[in-house]
């Protein structure tokens, strides 16, 4: 195996890995560091690939296979907990969609029960 | 001279994995808004995560594990879609999405003149609510 690939395979991973952890400490809202998550997820999972090139051995490739399969679950459920919370995002540049009208009440009973339940 | 022709696929197959994390390290950083850096952030899932996977077995000569690697990057192509459905409807719901940078909004010309779209969607709000309770 030819280092030069190897080193140039983690240098290229670690550049994405500081990209993405960037945008997971930078983001201006959740969703932006969900998605930062979701993607440092995959780039771990490259890397434990270009560990089993190294090493010469195909042991965590199951691993691999985990991560593709669970790897969603945060996503999902960090979208459902914003979908369910009101948004004061500074950046809102959606105003008065239908949405609103739709939402509404719904919001609003859930900030109740919020603050009843502190 | 076989050897050499696999090792510089399984090579060619690594960097070009690896160079599409890169890639979404770089658009996460670069890009503007939640929707286009949801599009950086699915190469290193789908394509990237094929050409490691298939770049370990190439490197190792395991092609027994080739249904293996396949289950899992099917495994990924089944649920990347689930969670890039579930953060765009909620970056949208939320007001996430800039409009300057959406070409075409149909969902809100849908919203705004009150089809039958909206009753379907209301109903199916109130389904969620009863189903989140």
């Amino acid at each position: 195996m030819n280092p030069y690939v190897l080193v140039t395979a983690v240098l290229l991973l670690s550049g994405g890995a500081v990209g993405v952890l960037y945008r997971l400490v930078k983001g201006p809202s959740l969703l932006d560091r969900v998605l930062a998550s979701d993607v440092l997820l995959a780039i771990v999972a490259a890397a434990v690939c270009v560990d089993m090139v190294w090493k010469g051995t195909t042991d965590y490739m199951i691993l691999t296979v985990m991560i593709s399969l669970v790897g969603f679950l945060a996503s999902v459920t960090f979208a459902r907990f914003v979908q369910s919370r009101p948004s004061r995002h500074p950046d809102a540049g959606r105003g008065g969609s239908a949405w609103e009208d739709a939402e509404a009440p719904r919001q609003s009973t859930q900030d109740t029960s919020a603050t009843e339940g502190r | 001279m076989m050897q050499t022709v696999l090792d510089v696929v399984g090579s060619v197959l690594l960097l070009v994995g690896c160079l599409m994390a890169f890639a979404a390290g770089v658009g996460l950083v670069r890009l503007p808004d939640v929707l286009t850096r949801m599009h950086a952030a699915t190469k290193p899932q789908v394509l990237g995560l094929l050409c490691v996977l298939l770049a370990v077995i190439v490197m190792n000569r395991a092609w027994a594990l080739l249904p293996l690697a396949l289950l899992g990057w099917v495994f990924m192509l089944l649920t990347a879609p689930v969670s890039a459905h579930m953060v765009g409807r909620a970056s949208y719901r939320s007001k996430h999405v800039k409009e300057e940078g959406v070409v075409k909004d149909e969902l809100a010309i849908a919203l705004r003149e009150n089809t039958p779209v909206e009753s379907q969607l209301e109903q199916w709000a109130d389904g969620s609510e009863d189903q989140s309770r």
